[in-house]
Formats: structure tokens, C-alpha cells, sequence
């Protein structure tokens, strides 16, 4: 794969997304608000309920809060570059796919990477703002625990990535995606939490069969120093798995395609 | 109604997802609150079982009032269908309700069995409200949320008349809002008090939270007749304006896409 020639593609894909995007800017505020709206509400409704407690599974309340806002973090990064799983239905119906295959491109490349999310590089600042404010109310903090922070977060992108991959080869089969998505940010929404709230079995469930907890939790679980090593190696280990499995079923998927609506 | 139903089962992946998704959506929120309740033994002044029990009676009254064809609405004015319904000897109002009304009908058998099945394989703790009387006026006030959602669905919808490129992101704006609001993720009435009182006051609770706490015993004498007021005044105030704007609308519609 020649890294610099899909580098330009994405460029040029984002640039036309965006000029698409800002032409509708009514619609873009009030997304843009509801999109806020969402996240602070959520937040304040966690405040609320931890302000009688002062825990939340073990957790204090700056913890909690920066485990809320990385959960934030890696869902709004995979919506601004992964927005194309969200179009590519329509590719499908109308046999649109067609032409993405006959592209010298790797079909994959082109579908997830075909739209890039203007109001989630907007929401996405804040957000690292209030992050970074977080982060700096929490009392142990290691140069190797925020490393591991962020090849954590890495990771979990990897994992939002295999995600959307496994809803595209089903999108091929099925003809669906809404639901199929809307169901992936149900299950991801159970980290807005720490999967430690969670009782046995489904939190081993969410953490490494539907890898939720690996996804947005062990971010922070490792920066405050309670992942040991061995889990760490297995988290990526996991990852790596499932996004293996995701790129199986994807030319599986492409395999089955029948063009049928072309 | 009829075609509403064929119209909403010709995938069924889409609808088997659909189905998946509308459980998963409440189940979230259920074993967010029965693994916070494990920790913290009661929020406010709701036992496990009395918390449990509204985020369970979520799943069939968010089936009942959140379904709804009226979505359709925005796009007959910005594509310009509009035109072949006003052809037609049909009353639009009632076209939607009707299609609103088997959308339901197929909502609640679905949520219905799911519930059953959940309650049966499951066995979470349900509170069971013995005074038949809050029973019977909790299923009049979730008659009258469908009403209050309906007209301010439809409402939304009308907005298009003025802005039809602009059709996806009030909607969202709005499903947000009353995601939150409504009472699908807690029962209102932890919020603080201030604040509670205030939202009482718009159409928000009334679509979720109210019916399912009148059920559950929260109100009861001048409250309950206070804030069932508040709610007919909503019905009464969005029903005019939807009627109103559709009056306006029809003067502004230009039958784009025609």
C-alpha cells in the first residue's frame, strides 16, 4: 500500500466532505448543538449521581471524569474519521459499490475513509480541552502511565475501527446498517462508565469478547497504574484478533456481493 | 395502517436489528442502574425494585410513544409528495395518526413478547400497582403523551414549509432533547428539586417519565391533577399550533422536487 498516495486520497476526500458539510450551516449548529447537548448532559447526570457517593465503582470523581471524557474522545475520533460506514448502505441498495471496487483503491480504504466529519473535528477540541483539564486533577500521573494512555487510546481506535469494518461486511449481506450501528453505540455506550461497575459475567463479556472495556476503559485503567503488563499484552493481543476477524468477514462479505441493484 | 405495517417488515435483517436495537437500547440502561444500584443500595427515594421497574416499563411505553411515522413528514414537503397527498380526499392529520397508530400497534406487540421474555428468562424485581385506579389513569396519560408527541412531531415536521434543505438536524436536535429529558435514562424526579419543577412544566416529561411515575405511585392527589393538567394544557396548545402552521405552511409550500 503506497501510505503517501492514500494520505493525498484522504486529504482530498475530507476537503470535499468538508465544503459539502459547511454549505448546510443551519443544520450544522443545530448538530453541532445537539451533539454538546448529549455529552453534557450525560456528564451532569454522572455528577449528579456521584455527588452523594463520591465513588463510582471504586473510582473517584475526577477519575470517573476522565474516564467519561476518554470514553468521548475514541467515540468522537472513530465518528470523524470512520462517518463513511454511516453512507455506505445507500452504496449498496443502488449497487453504488460497484464503483468503488473497479477503483486501483482498497475498497475498504475508500468506504470507511469516504467521509470525514467536520462537527466531530469541532465537538472533538472541547473535548480534549476538558480532558487534558481533568487529567491534570488526577493526583498520580506517570510519564509511562500516560504513554500507555495513549497506545491505549491508539488501540481502542483500532478496535472502533475493526467495529465499523465487521458492520460493513453485514451491511453487504443484510442489507443493513442503521440498526447494526445504532446497536455498536449502545454497546460502546456501556463504557461511558468504568466496565468495573459492571458484575460477572458481562463485564468480562463487554471487556474481552465484545471488547467495550478494552476499547474505552484500559485507556485509564492504565494511566492510574492498575493494568499490570500482562493484561496490557493482552489487550492488543485481542485487538488484533478481532480486527483480523473483521477484515475476514469484510472479504467474505465482498466475495457474496452480488451487485444485484446495478 | 395496514401498509404502515408491510412498509416496516419487507427486511428482516433491518427489522430483526431494529429489534435487537430497541431492546439493547433500554437493557443498557438497566444494567447501568442495576450495577450502580448493587453499589449504592438506593438512589433518592427509589428502592432497586421501584428503579428497576421504571427503566423496564421504559421498554413498552418508549415502543408506544416514540414510534411514529410522522418523521415521513419533513420529507413529502422538502421532495414535494406533499402535493399528491393534498390531490387526495384525505385529511393529512389523520393520515398520519393512522399511520402513527400501526406503527404503534406493531411496536407494542413487539415490546410486549420482548418484556415477557426478559420478565420470564430473567426475573428482575417489578413493582405491580394494586390501586386499579393509578393503573387505569397512568394508561390515559400514556394515551395522552402519544398526542403531546404526535402534534410535536408533527410540528417538527412542518418546519420543512420554511426550511426544506434543512430536514435531518432539528429532528436530531430534538431527539436528544427528549432522549434525555423524557426520562429515558432515570426517573426525573432525582434531578434537584428546582430543576425537576421546572421541567414539569414542558412537554418533555410527560412523554415518558410522568406515566410510568403516576404507575408507580410518585403522584397522587393535587399533584397528580396538577400536573395531568399541565399535560392536557400541552396537548391543547400544540394541537392549535400545529394547525396553525399547517395553515401558514401550506401558503409557503412551493412543491420543491415537482
Amino acid at each position: 500500500m503506497n501510505l503517501k498516495r492514500y494520505l493525498k486520497i484522504w486529504y482530498l476526500t475530507t476537503a470535499n466532505a468538508v465544503m459539502a458539510d459547511v454549505t448546510k450551516r443551519f443544520s450544522l449548529i443545530l448538530i453541532l448543538l445537539g451533539k454538546a447537548i448529549r455529552i453534557i448532559l450525560f456528564g451532569l447526570f454522572l455528577l449528579l449521581l456521584l455527588s452523594g457517593k463520591k465513588q463510582l465503582a471504586g473510582y473517584s470523581i475526577d477519575q470517573a471524569t476522565v474516564f467519561y471524557l476518554t470514553f468521548n474522545l475514541i467515540d468522537t475520533l472513530s465518528q470523524l474519521l470512520l462517518r463513511g460506514t454511516y453512507y455506505f448502505r445507500n452504496l449498496v441498495i443502488k449497487g453504488d459499490l460497484d464503483y468503488v471496487l473497479i477503483h486501483p483503491l482498497n475498497p475498504l480504504f475508500s468506504v470507511l475513509f469516504s467521509h470525514t466529519d467536520i462537527l466531530d473535528f469541532i465537538m472533538l477540541w472541547p473535548i480534549l480541552f476538558a480532558l487534558i483539564y481533568s487529567l491534570g486533577q488526577l493526583s498520580v500521573l506517570t510519564l509511562i502511565g500516560f504513554v500507555l494512555y495513549l497506545i491505549l487510546i491508539f488501540n481502542g481506535l483500532i478496535l472502533a475501527m475493526a467495529f465499523h469494518v465487521l458492520i460493513l461486511s453485514m451491511a453487504i449481506t443484510t442489507y443493513e446498517v442503521d440498526n447494526t450501528l445504532m446497536i455498536y453505540r449502545d454497546l460502546s455506550s456501556l463504557g461511558r462508565v468504568p466496565v468495573d461497575l459492571y458484575r460477572e459475567p458481562l463485564r468480562f463479556f463487554i471487556t474481552f469478547i465484545l471488547p467495550v472495556g478494552i476499547m474505552v476503559t484500559f485507556p485509564v485503567k492504565a494511566l492510574i497504574g492498575l493494568l499490570n503488563p500482562f493484561i496490557i499484552i493482552i489487550s492488543v493481543f485481542v485487538t488484533l484478533v478481532f480486527f483480523r476477524m473483521a477484515i475476514v468477514f469484510w472479504d467474505r462479505a465482498l466475495r457474496s456481493y452480488s451487485s444485484a441493484s446495478s | 395502517m395496514v401498509v404502515s405495517l408491510k412498509g416496516d417488515t419487507v427486511y428482516i435483517a433491518s427489522v430483526l436489528a431494529w429489534r435487537i436495537r430497541s431492546v439493547l437500547r433500554v437493557l443498557v440502561v438497566y444494567v447501568l442502574w442495576s450495577s450502580l444500584l448493587l453499589s449504592y443500595g438506593s438512589v433518592s427515594d427509589y428502592s432497586r425494585t421501584a428503579l428497576l421497574s421504571y427503566v423496564l416499563l421504559t421498554m413498552i411505553v418508549q415502543a408506544v410513544v416514540f414510534s411514529s411515522r410522522t418523521i415521513d413528514i419533513s420529507n413529502d414537503i422538502s421532495s414535494g409528495d406533499l402535493t399528491n397527498m393534498l390531490l387526495k380526499p384525505v385529511n393529512y392529520f389523520k393520515y398520519y395518526l393512522a399511520q402513527d397508530l400501526g406503527n404503534k400497534a406493531m411496536n407494542l406487540v413487539f415490546s410486549l413478547a420482548e418484556f415477557s421474555l426478559f420478565i420470564y428468562f430473567f426475573k428482575p424485581p417489578l413493582f405491580l400497582q394494586s390501586d386499579l385506579v393509578l393503573s387505569g389513569i397512568s394508561i390515559l396519560l400514556l394515551v395522552l403523551a402519544v398526542f403531546i408527541y404526535y402534534f410535536l412531531n408533527i410540528i417538527l415536521g412542518f418546519f420543512s414549509f420554511y426550511n426544506p434543505e434543512n430536514v435531518w438536524a432539528p429532528r436530531f436536535l430534538f431527539f436528544v432533547i427528549v432522549d434525555f429529558l423524557a426520562g429515558s435514562l432515570f426517573p426525573l424526579d432525582i434531578l434537584p428539586p428546582m430543576f425537576f419543577k421546572l421541567l414539569m412544566l414542558t412537554p418533555f416529561p410527560y412523554f415518558l417519565y410522568f406515566p410510568i411515575a403516576v404507575y408507580l405511585g410518585k403522584f397522587i392527589g393535587v399533584s397528580l391533577v396538577f400536573y395531568s393538567f399541565i399535560g392536557l394544557v400541552w396537548l391543547f396548545v400544540l394541537s392549535r399550533l400545529a394547525v396553525v402552521l399547517w395553515r401558514r405552511g401550506l401558503k409557503a409550500y412551493e412543491a420543491w422536487g415537482r
